[in-house]
């Protein structure tokens, strides 16, 4: 056996898994079956676990591998170590523990007998952080498997709750079938490698290198396991049209599943994106006309259905499928700018939508859910601070200075210009226009309205919740007046994926 | 290059070959049974068909009990290229085996302390 191992590398990685495991043991010997009680609960602990593995995998991350610097290969070339990577392994750290926190309310809130959730976050982790640092075909399929299935899971955790269970199964089958097209895309591409690249390998950077060096239009069967691949990515990264699951899928799962999943994950697909379809290899491949394509449409059909709907958690599903369009535009770019755009949007979409979803969180409680617009009356005039995150939330993901989403926007546009993509641009502003229209709603309805009926019971705060939402609002606020160092650092991460 | 794949076109014959034979053999030396209208059904083992309730309950802990055997099923998968392969991979092979196994164990573990295994 002379293959190099480094675990050193995968030390968040192992520190994840470890603490997954950790907290299945945990929950299999001190949680008593039955309605979780509020004090001496030893969910404390599973949760204290949990969020100290994340906190620890994030600590590492920033400190140990950050501050080395270099990019490092390891595992045969199967695990890729690069700024790249550990900038988005962060901004998923982050949107995890938050997520972490707020699902931690939540159980209590709802009485759910288990610390599940817990686990089945940190082992989707995991594998988001497999997932970014694939440098090979192979580790992005397993990394993708270990992250979607304990997702599914997670999306029907309320067992007895129809909506859940229905968010679910359709996120399943749906995520399986994407799932296979994106295999059968990899095999296509692995016959591609095998007959022009002269290796037989599935390293990401050779068969990127065979497509870029190739002459002339790719053959057909390249084409589509090209094609095929980039569609898999799509659908994860929720873009229309293979958005139709998102709706559904938010609105059922519970509410800090939904804050996870639209965070996380769509953090992960973009890193995957920019890894395989990054710098040349887009249009190498033919695709960068229907990737217009893509994101055009993406942001029209999230912007305009957002429009109708009545249901918070709806309306934020759709808002993620337009925020998915604006990050496609910042890959289209291709430009070291555009993808440093994309970093940094993760990121301030990441903290400004654990905002909102912590807001509803802490409006919810057991047979009383916090979701359409109507029960958000009144709200914010009763509960001025939930008013104000919910502002801050909102704002941010309009665009508007001085939140975190305004820069985020600001640099994804500037690029997409500096790459020629003008009339694209004008379709991302006049969306983001539209959008302005939506995310007032809930404003409106929180301080310009009167409650209908009796008065909802004032919720108790719960400390680890408000730290979580505390923590997204700052980083928020900090993102948007000081954008300048985290910009920096996002635009020296991409200089790892520079051609 | 093409030769190398002798041993899978002998391995089709073989297998065809020896299914040829038992098929033979039988409709040879078994019963020869006089025609009845139940043979042109599509499917004459079993119950009859179009029977007014063909459905039955099936447990539903089968179901968990089968999603077990995944489980372990999927570990004598991966046990035997390790033990073909033990003397090359060392103690590194068995180190990798053991965190495989004590993952698997943690998992039973959680299922039987959560009454997966209660009939």
């Amino acid at each position: 056996m002379n293959i190099d191992l480094d675990f050193s590398l995968m030390i968040p990685e192992l520190i994840l898994a470890g603490a997954a495991v950790l907290v299945l043991l945990l929950d299999a010997f001190l949680v008593p079956p039955g309605p979780s009680q509020d004090e001496g609960d030893p969910r404390d602990i599973t949760l204290a676990v949990s969020v100290l593995g994340m906190a620890i995998a994030a600590i590492w991350t920033i400190t140990v591998l950050w501050a080395d610097g270099t990019s490092r290969v390891s595992f045969g070339g199967l695990f890729v170590v690069d700024a790249f990577a550990l900038f988005f392994k962060e901004v998923v750290l982050i949107g995890a523990g938050l997520s972490l926190l707020l699902s931690d309310a939540w159980l209590r809130h709802h009485r759910v007998p288990s610390a599940a959730p817990h686990c089945l976050m940190l082992l989707a982790t995991a594998g988001m952080l497999y997932m970014i640092s694939a440098g090979d075909l192979v580790m992005l399929f397993l990394g993708l498997e270990v992250m979607s299935i304990p997702i599914y899971c997670l999306a029907a955790s309320l067992r007895w709750d129809d909506r859940s269970i229905e968010a679910g199964i359709k996120y399943l089958v749906l995520g399986s079938f994407a799932t296979a097209l994106m295999l059968f895309g990899m095999a296509l591409i692995y016959a591609f490698q095998g007959f022009e690249g002269g290796v037989a390998t599935m390293s990401i950077a050779a068969i990127q290198e065979t497509i870029v060096l190739h002459d002339g239009p790719l053959p057909g069967y390249a084409f589509a396991g090209g094609l095929l691949m980039l569609i898999g990515m799509l659908f994860k990264i929720s873009a229309a049209p293979f958005h139709m699951w998102t709706p559904d899928v938010y609105e059922g799962s519970p509410t800090p599943v939904t804050a996870y999943m639209s965070v996380a994950v769509k953090a992960t697909a973009a890193a995957v994106i920019l890894r395989v379809f990054g710098g040349p290899v887009l249009e190498a491949m033919g695709l960068e006309g229907l990737l217009w394509g893509v994101a055009a449409l993406t942001m029209i059909v999230g912007n305009v259905m957002a429009l109708t709907q009545d249901n918070v958690k709806r309306m934020l599903a759709y808002s993620s499928i337009a925020h998915g369009g604006y990050i496609l535009v910042g890959v289209l770019a291709a430009s070291p700018d555009g993808q440093a755009g994309v970093l940094y949007y993760t990121l301030a979409y990441t903290v400004g939508n654990i905002a909102a979803f912590g807001v509803l969180v802490h409006l919810s409680r057991q047979g009383h859910e916090v979701e359409t617009f109507d029960q958000l009356r009144g709200l914010g005039t009763r509960f001025p601070l939930v008013g104000l995150v919910m502002t801050i939330a909102m704002l941010s993901l309009i665009g508007i200075p001085p939140f975190a989403g305004f820069f985020a926007k600001f640099a994804i546009f500037k690029a997409a210009i500096g790459s020629g993509f003008v009339g694209l641009t004008i379709l991302a502003l006049l969306t983001s226009a539209i959008s302005v229209a939506y995310y007032l709603r809930p404003l409106v309805a929180m301080f310009m309205t009167e409650e209908i009926g009796a008065p909802a019971p004032r919720p108790e705060l719960q400390p680890r919740l408000a730290l979580a939402v505390a923590i997204a609002v700052i980083a928020t606020v900090v993102l948007g007046v000081m954008p300048d160092r985290y910009l920096d650092w996002a635009a020296a991460s991409v200089i790892a994926l520079a051609w | 290059m093409t030769l190398q794949y002798l041993p899978v076109l002998l391995v089709v014959i073989g297998a065809s070959g020896f299914m040829a034979v038992m098929l033979l053999l039988n409709s040879w030396l078994g019963p020869k049974p006089r025609h009845a209208p139940v043979m042109d059904t599509p499917f004459e083992c079993g119950s009859p068909m179009l029977q007014t309730d063909n459905r039955r309950r099936t447990a539903v802990k089968y179901y968990l009990v089968a999603l077990l055997f995944v489980m372990f099923d999927l570990e004598t998968v991966l046990l035997y290229p390790w033990a073909v392969m033990y003397r090359e991979l060392g103690l590194f092979g068995l180190v990798e085996l053991l965190v495989f196994l004590v993952s698997l164990v943690v998992g039973l573990t959680y299922v039987w302390r959560k009454g997966a295994l209660e009939w």
